[in-house]
């Protein structure tokens, strides 16, 4: 039978998923999630069936898995300003409320999951510890849009 | 007199703090999780990581949140952080220090000189780790910047001299501790 020949590859499988995917997530926690979600609980393999239909299977997992290492460095190495800014993006991008999103982020910490197998555990330990504390900041400024919103409601307007 | 007894009270404190150090460190295993190293883990802590954990940089954007509360949220995690990361230290330095030994055992022609320097590099840095957990107790990871990054360097310079800290058996023999 005749077989559908396989488009040849003009990129590597890292750039293809950096390029193909990963510019698509506006933020850098996106992209965390994102790649952790390709990885396997179970065995810790990276799978992507569109990226392994291009390359192969193990050419697929090792992409996934230099992608998931290096934007894990990058998060890691951001200051707590830009993690407070970064993850503000994710939520702006996220579908859920924003109350909502930080309560569930808050409680069950799914960011937890999202580290690399390898990665040092000092700097594990650094970037959930700062998405603790941005998680944190966002709570107490959403917290006082809140009362800000609530003061502006009840004061009497100028005409009055 | 004073000056004398002063210290000896800082030699008993510090042989206390190694003791606790030592003897933290498993139970810092333990509260970290159960995640076991892959010997694929990549290389240690780097020194900016070291830098970024007792930087004052975060917590003045903190502080400009004006919330007490958050402030001393901030300073619980950093200084959980920093104990983990000199906990975590120690325990190396405690596991390069053992391999070193049992290297030592096989050779035939000791150098008497420089086991002595090596002994004394493992001794002063297990001194600056006693000392920084002590003070990352009681004082601000931020306080602690110039002394951390000291140790830190102090920590990788040991490697190619004396092969106190080897490569992949330290990375396969050690524990990944998973995070809080």
């Amino acid at each position: 039978m005749n077989e559908t020949p396989k488009p040849t590859p003009m990129q590597t499988p890292f750039e293809d998923v950096l390029n193909r995917t990963l510019s698509r997530i506006p933020s850098e926690i996106g992209r965390m999630i994102y790649l952790a979600s390709t990885r396997d609980y179970n065995s810790g393999i990276y799978q992507h069936d569109g990226l392994a239909s291009r390359f192969s299977a193990a050419d697929a997992g090792a992409a996934l898995k230099q992608a998931h290492c290096a934007v894990f460095q990058e998060l890691a190495a951001f200051s707590l300003e830009e993690l407070v800014g970064d993850l503000n993006r994710y939520i702006e991008n996220s579908d859920e409320p924003r109350p909502e999103f930080l309560r569930a982020w808050r409680t069950l910490e799914p960011y937890r999951v999202a580290i690399p197998l390898t990665a040092d555990p000092t700097m594990a330990q650094l970037l959930l510890s700062n998405i603790r504390i941005a998680l944190e900041v966002l709570r107490i400024r959403q917290k006082r849009a809140e009362a800000h919103r609530s003061d502006a409601w009840q004061l009497p307007s100028p005409a009055q | 007199m004073i000056a004398f007894f002063g210290c000896i009270g800082v030699a008993v404190l510090l042989f206390v703090l190694l003791f606790f150090l030592g003897s933290g460190s498993g139970m810092d295993e333990r509260d970290l999780g159960d995640l076991e190293i892959a010997d694929t883990r990549e290389a240690s802590c780097p020194s900016e990581v070291v830098k970024q954990i007792f930087s004052a940089r975060d917590l003045q954007f903190v502080a400009r949140e004006a919330s007490p509360p958050l402030q001393h949220f901030f300073i619980g995690e950093r200084r959980r952080v920093a104990i983990g990361w000199i906990r975590r230290t120690s325990l190396d330095l405690r596991i390069a220090m053992r391999e070193h030994v049992r290297m030592a055992r096989e050779k035939e022609d000791i150098d008497a000189a420089t086991e002595v320097r090596v002994l004394l590099q493992y001794l002063r840095l297990r001194c600056l780790c006693g000392l920084l957990l002590a003070s990352a107790m009681v004082v601000r990871p931020s306080g602690l910047r110039e002394l951390a990054v000291y140790a830190s360097e102090l920590f990788r310079r040991l490697d190619p001299a004396h092969s106190l800290l080897p490569g992949p058996e330290r990375a396969s023999s050690r524990r990944l501790h998973s995070t809080r």
